[in-house]
Parts: structure tokens; sequence; C-alpha cells
């Protein structure tokens, strides 16, 4: 039973070394970790400044590092700053709530556009479509860029003669 | 001195008021004599205005800080450059140069030759004038250029550092011309409804106008967009800023006009849509002042809180409702003799989608802009809207549009067929697939980028076909060499072959935009002869030097780069302390290439002088500023003259016995 003590105290004080040494080294401003969380903040309206010389940037990126660090997960630190700010600490709004509106009113506003756009030209295509059966076969034909090339030299031709 | 200027302005203003009266009166009692005089009196506001800015170069220019607007933003120790680019650092001075560009077009159209004797000419200018009113009005009463100071102060507070950059004196002047620029075609479209000339005369008689109004409009985002990269502090080279989506919504909606127009003139159809384009394009000038100029939202590139945005919120409520009432008013005479869609798959409908998806990015980047607002409003939160939820939203609209501008070029007029479609866009679409297999074998795995790059691809393909195909028909024909063929070809249709090479431009710039999203960044402290690592790159942080540049102290540091091992020379990042400003500016040091740019940033030093920097190598930046360079290039091949289709248009409208 002894032995089993002292084993465990072992243990924990080695694991506890272990994370001090590696733990607070793997996180520093530079890590791929720390950017992406903080891709989703704020940072009180200095998310689009220079890390270089922004002194609150900085302090941000450092913060986030030190809870990666002390063992916080990526969720705990942005619940953490949820929490702490609201949906103001973070640089767009949330996808729920009122402010799913945000997200969606202008993917609503492409869709009406598109349906009035497809039933408008389709009432138009059948309307013509009814009044082509009546014209000659080459009323119908493409018009594609050898037309317009030859037609265009054919112009010039004109303008050179007449 | 400040008499002449006061003079000037105040004058101004009375004789805008008076021009205006002299057309509408003229108008409306038919006489010449009345619109003579109107034209006399926009030529002597517009003389004014010259004087007015010369006046200010020259106060400028030589320091005379007893006026309010010398003292507020030069110094005598600023270079002489930056003194007169001050002219548009406040917002006096911006609100003068705006109205002198609006005072030129104004004469320009009053005794424009192609105008000679056109009925619309009188009606065209009092809309200008109206515009001309307004800003005079501004200049006398609200934010006045010209204003004394109680004594001499003996120093300036000079001019904000992030300002002293080239891009101060090119960036405003470009975006002004664009903005103002959209006045003519909105003049022009509202004059051709109230004579009820419902032609494309109007559409035909601007179409320079506005490919040049869109061009600088261009130029002024782009250059923005280099200085901003430039400029620390700025968020790169486009952020979402409030201030770039207000110069970015125009943009989207000139670009809708300029293709829906060709519709119009061809085939006679979307008048209406045609026209709310072009009031919706000078209405967003006016709400992209009123953002700029109002404070409502935050903004690093805003002017400092005023109360103008509420009268240009004023105005443009106004001459949105005028013009609205005009174009409702007509609205039956317009429907009259309207094109009609012959066929799903054809360039008209396929330009209509163009136009919806170009409506639809205007909208999102509208409604992000001012969702802030919104749910302060509605909610009193007042929630952060930034650059993920813009690269989110924005990001499948963008590539949409990509597409269609990939199809466009390829689909005949009135009604393409499916073999039209698998001949010209086979070979395109599997080279494209290709390329998308390539990148992802690469080890791209993010879908957007593979997506993006594969739609450029076939953007840049299918235009290649189109100038191949064009060619091949001429040869047929004329029997020419090859780059004959090719250069007449694209001389004798100079509107088409101008707006490829934009696409091509818009082509290299999304290359450019997609590839800088690649970018890798660090931020170490070093020691003297300290190196640090970065993608290929190695940077040995070498010394840390000091110099003065005329009363400014200029801190740097030597850093040695090699790239694989090859050594690629110095490069010199540095911070400017100024005499007359508290805070230090930044200076990046960038070494561009083809494949990407280094962007070092000299951030903090120690008394030991060990050294903090931010690295970045940011990848196929410089395609950007090319692509923009090769758009610039198709926007003047499209409107050069020529003995080619540039033929005046006819009026054809109702006569008046004023003109």
């Amino acid at each position: 039973m002894h032995t089993l003590k002292i084993t465990a105290i072992i243990y924990v004080i080695l694991a506890a070394a272990f994370s001090t040494a590696y733990g607070q080294e793997a996180y520093d401003i530079n890590s791929t970790e720390v950017k992406e969380i903080a891709g989703y903040l704020s940072m009180e309206g200095h998310s689009e400044h220079d890390l270089a010389t922004c002194s609150t940037k900085q302090r941000y990126y450092e913060e986030i590092a030190e809870m990666l660090n002390d063992g916080y997960t990526k969720e705990e630190i942005l619940q953490d700053y949820e929490a702490m700010y609201g949906e103001q600490g973070f640089r767009e709004p949330d996808k729920s709530g009122f402010s799913i509106l945000a997200w969606t009113i202008p993917f609503l506003m492409l869709g009406a556009g598109s349906t009035a756009f497809i039933l408008r030209i389709k009432k138009q295509v059948n309307n013509q479509r009814r009044e082509n059966e009546t014209l000659p076969a080459e009323r119908n034909a493409d018009e594609n860029t050898e037309d317009e090339v030859i037609r265009t030299i054919i112009e010039e031709e004109k303008r050179k003669h007449f | 001195m400040h008499i002449i200027g006061n003079v000037s302005i105040y004058l101004a203003f009375f004789l805008s008021i008076y021009a205006f009266a002299a057309y509408v009166l003229g108008i409306k009692k038919q006489d010449q004599r009345l619109i003579d005089s109107g034209k006399g009196a926009t030529m002597g506001i517009f003389i004014l205005a010259s004087i007015s800015m010369i006046l200010m170069f020259v106060l400028l220019g030589t320091s005379q800080l007893q006026f309010e607007y010398v003292y507020r933003y030069t110094s005598t120790d600023l270079p002489v450059m930056y003194k007169l680019a001050a002219l548009w650092a406040g917002n006096a001075g911006s609100l003068l140069l705006w109205t002198f560009f609006l005072a030129m077009y104004s004469a320009m159209i009053a005794f424009s030759r192609k105008m000679k004797r056109n009925p619309m000419t009188p009606y065209i200018i009092s809309i200008m004038m109206l515009n001309v009113i307004f800003f005079y009005f501004i200049l006398s009463f609200v934010t006045q250029p010209f204003t004394l100071m109680d004594g001499v102060p003996p120093e300036g507070r000079g001019l904000n550092p992030m300002l002293q950059d080239p891009g101060m004196i090119f960036h405003p002047v470009t975006l002004y011309l664009g903005y103002v620029g959209l006045a003519v075609p909105f003049a022009f479209a509202i004059a051709s409804l109230i004579v009820k000339s419902m032609d494309a005369f109007w559409i035909q008689m601007t179409r320079r106008w506005t490919i040049i109004a869109w061009a600088f409009l261009t130029l002024g985002n782009v250059i923005g967009g280099y200085w901003a990269y430039t400029e620390l502090g700025w968020g790169g080279y486009w952020a979402w800023d409030p201030v770039e989506n207000a110069s970015f919504m125009p943009w989207l909606t000139v670009t809708a006009y300029l293709h829906s127009v060709m519709i119009q003139e061809r085939k006679n159809m979307l008048k209406v849509w045609n026209l709310s384009l072009i009031i919706l394009s000078y209405a967003l000038t006016l709400f992209g002042t009123f953002l700029v100029r109002s404070g409502v939202l935050t903004s690093v590139h805003a002017f400092g809180e005023t109360n103008l945005g509420a009268y240009f919120l004023v105005f443009m409520a106004f001459m949105v409702i005028l013009s609205m009432y005009v174009l409702m008013s007509r609205y039956h005479l317009i429907k009259k003799d309207t094109g009609q869609f012959e066929s799903f798959l054809s360039k008209e409908s396929s330009f209509l989608v163009n136009n919806l998806i170009l409506l639809g990015a205007t909208f999102a980047v509208f409604w992000g802009t001012v969702f802030p607002l919104v749910s302060e409003a509605v909610r009193g939160t007042k929630v952060t809207v930034g650059v993920p939820f813009f690269n989110t939203v924005m990001s499948p609209i963008l590539l949409a549009l990509l597409f269609i501008m990939a199809v466009c070029p390829l689909i005949a007029w009135q009604r393409s067929s499916m073999k039209n479609i698998r001949d010209n866009f086979l070979i395109p679409a599997i080279i494209s697939l290709a390329v998308a297999a390539v990148l992802v074998i690469m080890g791209i795995r993010d879908a957007y980028p593979v997506i993006a790059f594969a739609i450029i691809s076939f953007m840049v393909l299918t235009h290649l076909v189109e100038f191949i195909r064009g060619t091949k028909a001429r040869r047929k024909v004329t029997k020419e060499a090859v780059p004959v063929a090719l250069f007449r070809l694209m001389i004798r249709s100079r509107r088409r072959y101008g707006g490829y090479i934009v696409h091509l431009g818009i082509a290299l710039i999304a290359f450019g935009i997609v590839g800088s999203n690649f970018d890798v960044e660090r931020m170490e402290t070093l020691s003297i002869g300290e190196s640090m690592e970065i993608d290929r790159y190695t940077l040995t942080y070498e010394n840390l030097g000091q110099r003065t540049e005329g009363v400014n102290d200029i801190v740097f540091a030597n850093i040695a780069v090699e790239k694989d091992g090859r050594e690629l020379g110095y490069i010199q990042p540095e911070r400017i302390f100024y005499l007359n400003w508290e805070e230090p500016s930044t200076e990046v040091a960038v070494r561009s290439t083809l494949r990407e740019d280094l962007y070092v940033v000299l951030s903090g030093w120690e008394e030991d002088q060990r050294a903090t920097f931010q690295v970045k190598v940011n990848p196929l930046v410089k395609w950007i500023w090319i692509g923009s360079y090769v758009l610039v290039i198709g926007s003047i091949f499209a409107i050069w003259g020529g003995r080619y289709g540039q033929v005046t248009p006819r009026y054809a409208g109702p006569e008046r016995k004023v003109h």
C-alpha cells in the first residue's frame, strides 16, 4: 500500500512536471490554434489591426496561448469570451436568434430575385415561342461570334466602298 | 485671401441657384436666352470652383496657418506634395474637390459639341445643378474651407502620418472622379425620362462617361487596397470595412449596369431595369458619403464624426424620391415597344443572371454593413459584422459571378443551342477540371480554393476561345496573318474585346485574392545575429540603425533574407517618429515577386537591441495589382476613339425650342 502511494505521488509529480515543461511551451502567439481562436474574436474592435503594432491584439493572443497552455479547449476558450463579452465579443453575428437574419436575408433576397427572374423569362419565352411559330426559320438562328465578325467585315467593306 | 476664397464659394452658390432657375424657367417658357444665360452661369461656376481650388492649393503650399484648414491638416515641415494633397484630407477640402469635379463635368456637358442643339441639354445640366447647389450649400454654411483662425499659430497640427503616402495623392482623386462621374449618366437618364425620349440615346451618349467613371472607381478602390496593404493598421488590402464597402457597392451596381445596357442597346430590353440601376448607383455614391462622414459606423478610413452625414442622407432621399417619381410617371411609356426574352439560354438571359448576382452581392454588402445598426435599433446590441461574415456570405456569390463571367461571352445572342454550348465549353471545362484535380493532388483540400481556381481557369480559357474563334472567323474571309487578324478584330470591336480584357484582369485579381488566403505569419523577438524561419525563407536580423530625414527620425532594422539557402539581399522595415505627431508610423518592408510577397514589420525593440518582427508570406498578391493594370488597359481600350464604332448617336426624341 505504501509503495503504491509513493508510486502515485511520483506519477503525479512527473505528470505535473511534464505538463509544465512541455505544456507551457506548446502554445505561443505563433501557434495555429491560437491564430484560429483569435480569428473568431473581435478583440474590442482591434481584430483588423496588425498584430505587430496593436498591443490589445497582442494581449488577446497571449491570453489565448496561456489558456491553451492551461489545458482549456478551443470551445471552452470561446465560451469564456462569450460569457465575458456576449455576441459583441465575436467578429461575426451569431447563427441563431435575431442575428440569423444577418446570414439568411442576403440569400433569401437572392432567391426571391432568382424566382422573379425565372418567372419573368418563362412568361416572355412562352409568348415569344407562340409568336415565332409564324416567323421564317432563319429568324431563330444563333447569332454567335462568327456571324458578328462577318457582319463587322461586311460593314467595313461597305464603308470602304461607299 | 480669405475674402477671395469665401466670395468664390458664396458667389458660386448663388450662381448655381441662378443657373438652375434659368434652366427651369427657360425650359418652361421655351426661351433660349434664359438657357444661354444658365450655360454662362454654369461656366462661371466652373471658373469660381477653379479659383477656390487654386487658392486652397496656394494656401496649403505656402503654409498660411492663419487658415483653420491649413492649420488642421498641415505643418510647415511637411513635404510640399503632401501639403497639396492635404486639400482632400479633411471634410471641407474634399467636398471642395468633389464640387470642382461636379462643376467641371457640368460645364463639359453644357458646352459639349455632341450635345449642341440637343433639347435634352438644359434638363441634364439642371439636374447636375441640383447637385452643385447642394455641395455649395454645404461649403457655404456647414463646413467652410476658408475659415480664418483668431491668430496665426506658430505651427500646424500636421498631416496624419498614415496619410503621408503616395496613395493619398491618387486614391481620393480617382475615387471622387468615379463618384462624381456617375452623376452624369444619372442626369442623362432623368433628363431622358423628363423629355420622354425613351430610346437608348442617353445610354449611348453616356457610354464613355460611365466606363470612365467605372474605371476611376475601380482604380480608386485598387489604389486604396494597395495603400491599405502597405500601411499598417488598415487590415490589409481589403478588410470589408464600412468605408471600403461604401465604394464597393456602387462599383458592383455600375458593373451590372454596364452589362445590362448592352441588352437595351441591342434588343431594346430592360429599360426600367437600367434606369433603376443608374439611380441606385448614383444613390449609393451619396450613401457612401453619408457613411464616411456621419460616424454612424466605426471605420479606420472615416472622416471624423460630424453632422455632415445627415445632410447627405436628406439629399439622397430627395434625389431618390424625385427620380422614382419621374420614373413612375413615365413607366407606361417605357414599357411600350420593350423587347422580350426568347430563350432561357441566351446572352440576354445570362447578362440578366450576371445582373442578379451583382445586385445580390450589393445587397449582401449593404446588409452586412448596416446590420450592426439594425441589430442595435431592434434589440439594443451592436454586433460586429467583420471579415469572416463577408468572406462566408460573399464567397459563393462572387464565385457564381466568376462562373457567369466565364459562360456569358460564349453564349449566342437571342437563342443558344445545346450544340453551341457543347462546342464552346467542352474543352475549357475539361481543362478546368484537370486544374482542380492537379490542385487536389498537390495537397489543397479546402473546397473553396479548388473550386475558385478551377472557375478562374475556366473563365480565362473561355475568353481565349472567344479570341481564337473571332480571329479564325476573320481569317476565313480576309486571309490575313494571325496577328493582323487578331489586331483588326479587336480594334473593330473595341467595346467587346476591351470588355474581355477587363474580364481577364478580373480573373487575375481573383487569382491573387484566392492565393493570398494561403498566407503564413510569424512574430518573433530576435537578438542581433539571430535568425527566424518562415515558409522557405530564413531572415537574419543584422542590426538596428537610426537616421534623420528632414525633421523626422527613422529607426530601421537591417535583415538579410535567404530563400532555400540562396541569398536574396536585405530588407529594411522602419518606424518613423514625427516632430508634429505623437504616434510613430510603421513602414512595412515588402519583397514582392509573382509567386509571393515577403512582408516584414518592425514591431518594437529593447535597449539591448533585441527587436520584434512580424513576418508574413502572402502568396500571389502581386497578381491583384497586375490584374488591376490589365483591367484599366481593357477599359481604356474599350473607350479609345478611332475610326470604328465611335459614331455619335443621333437624338430621335421629342424636339423642343430650347437646347
